[in-house]
């Protein structure tokens, strides 16, 4: 995905943060091919809310509203419905 | 769908997994998946398999779903992959942990990694809710 840019002209904060994480997952990927590695799957024994690791705001404030309208947004689009229809024709 | 649910459900547990929490709004997108998918079981095979991951390491894991991966119907990997990541982000937050299991997920599933990043770029370009862990 490009990265996007505000009606200013500045990149978009969510498009880059998301390349970023996009990149860094890429470069684990790529060292743990070097080293013949099996891929990794994180596994948290912590739930994410109890984490001390600085996101716990976003995900307890934000993400609560963030979620409901997602959810919400799926159910009155029937998008979820149409992915799977589309995934598994 | 054509791969059982028992297999899917190995996945999204992993997918659970990721983050630690299978949350309120998880929840609510496996029972809006079971009815998309017309599998009224799968929340309960669901949490059978979060079960039966759950003192799995992360290598046990991975080699659990190598194994389950053998029984995904042809042509089905990147819609399970695509599942997976939905989950994920159902309580609207995308964190490096879940990128990276995103991508582990289309290794062990045989998604190239170039199908795979189409599949993550059109979901984050479609959530505009979507928070991205920065």
């Amino acid at each position: 995905m490009a990265l996007q840019k505000t009606a200013s002209g500045k990149v978009d904060k969510r498009t880059k943060e998301y390349k970023e994480l996009v990149e860094r997952a890429k470069k684990a990927r790529e060292a743990q091919k070097k080293a013949a590695k099996k891929p990794v799957v994180k596994k948290s024994t912590t739930a994410a809310k109890r984490r001390a690791d600085g996101h716990l705001d976003q995900r307890t404030k934000e993400g609560k509203a963030a979620a409901a309208r997602m959810a919400k947004a799926r159910k009155a689009q029937n998008s979820l419905v149409n992915r799977i229809k589309r995934l598994f024709k | 769908m054509k791969t059982d649910p028992k297999i899917l459900s190995s996945f999204l547990a992993a997918a659970v997994w990721a983050d630690g929490e299978y949350d309120e709004f998880e929840k609510e997108f496996v029972s809006d998946l079971a009815e998309g998918l017309e599998v009224p079981t799968l929340n309960a095979t669901l949490e059978a398999e979060i079960k039966a991951t759950e003192n799995m390491d992360e290598d046990a894991l991975a080699n659990y779903l190598e194994t389950a991966a053998q029984k995904v119907a042809a042509g089905e990997g990147e819609g399970i992959l695509s599942l997976c990541l939905q989950l994920m982000c159902a309580d609207s937050f995308l964190a490096q942990d879940e990128v990276d299991n995103f991508f582990a997920f289309a290794d062990i599933l045989g998604v190239d990694e170039d199908a795979a990043t189409a599949i993550l770029d059109e979901y984050v370009n479609e959530e505009e809710d979507l928070i991205i862990e920065e």
